[in-house]
């Protein structure tokens, strides 16, 4: 693996690592951060947000498994 | 649990041009329509017209919509969940089975996209209105989308970097080239999409709340 496929990959590994941490902080103290089900829901009071963020996920599952 | 859809200001009266404006306010369209730059650039016809027409729907539905929704807790019942979570895993072993880069594979996301799309969009019919306040923003919102941004230039300096746009290159591997790998086994696929689904079923319930 190269330098640059390893700081790629190091910064995805951190990326998904603070996912989980926030996640974690958050459930633990609910009064000092949201959790990402929290913002979801928080961000589709917006009816734009509803169809994009459907829309974005199922691209992503598709874009993933078909590979294309 | 509060019931009601709040109108943005004057998004009823609203037509044409102040609706497209309106929705450049929001966050959705903007990165839609950057999402649509770079997808120019890579050249995929097919994400260049599923992000163009999901751009469109969200200008389309605008007036229709009485704009944001007035409660950040829906409450809405998970009515048979491990009834639902086992029906969805039924058919993420279906979706498993074939090729992934079969045309079946294709016609089962198209299919699914079909219903979900269905769902969301049956949602706003009602188009209610009331006097409720926004809801307030949870403790500490931005730190997620900080940690997506971020990931979002990963992801932009890797593509940019890849010496053609439409070649993955192990140099530089985007998130999907280090997943995608992961996925070719259909074990792993079907767990993937099990979890694929149960996510899609999640948002279409947090939708479909704001309606109930």
């Amino acid at each position: 693996m190269s330098t640059a496929a390893a700081v790629t990959v190091t910064a995805y590994l951190t990326a998904a690592v603070a996912c989980v941490a926030l996640q974690l902080w958050a459930r633990r103290h609910p009064d000092r951060a949201t959790t990402l089900g929290g913002l979801v829901t928080w961000a589709m009071r917006r009816r734009a947000t509803q169809l994009a963020v459907v829309f974005v996920w199922w691209w992503f599952g598709w874009h993933l498994v078909t590979q294309r | 649990v509060p019931d009601a859809a709040v109108p943005r200001e004057g998004s009823r009266e609203r037509q044409g041009l102040g609706v497209f404006l309106g929705l450049l306010g929001e966050p959705a369209l903007p990165v839609l329509l950057l999402a649509l730059v770079a997808l120019i650039r890579r050249g995929y016809l097919l994400d260049i017209t599923l992000v163009g027409g999901v751009a469109l729907l969200l200008v389309l539905d605008a007036p229709r919509w009485a704009g944001r929704t007035a409660s950040a807790e829906p409450g809405f019942p998970a009515p048979r969940r491990p009834a639902t979570s086992a029906a969805l895993a039924l058919l993420a072993g279906v979706m498993a089975v074939p090729n992934p880069t079969s045309r079946v594979t294709d016609l089962m996301f198209a299919i699914t996209g079909a219903v979900l799309l269905a769902l969301v969009w049956g949602s706003g019919r009602s188009g209610r209105s009331s006097d409720s306040a926004a809801p307030e923003a949870p403790p500490r919102w931005w730190l997620w989308p900080a940690i997506g941004v971020a990931v979002c230039l990963v992801e932009l300096s890797t593509l940019l970097a890849q010496p053609a746009p439409r070649v993955d290159s192990p140099d530089h591997p985007s998130m999907s080239t280090l997943l995608e790998p992961g996925l070719v086994a259909a074990p792993t696929r079907w767990v993937a999409l099990w979890l694929w689904l149960l996510g899609c079923w999640w948002l279409v319930r947090r939708v479909r709340a704001w309606d109930s």
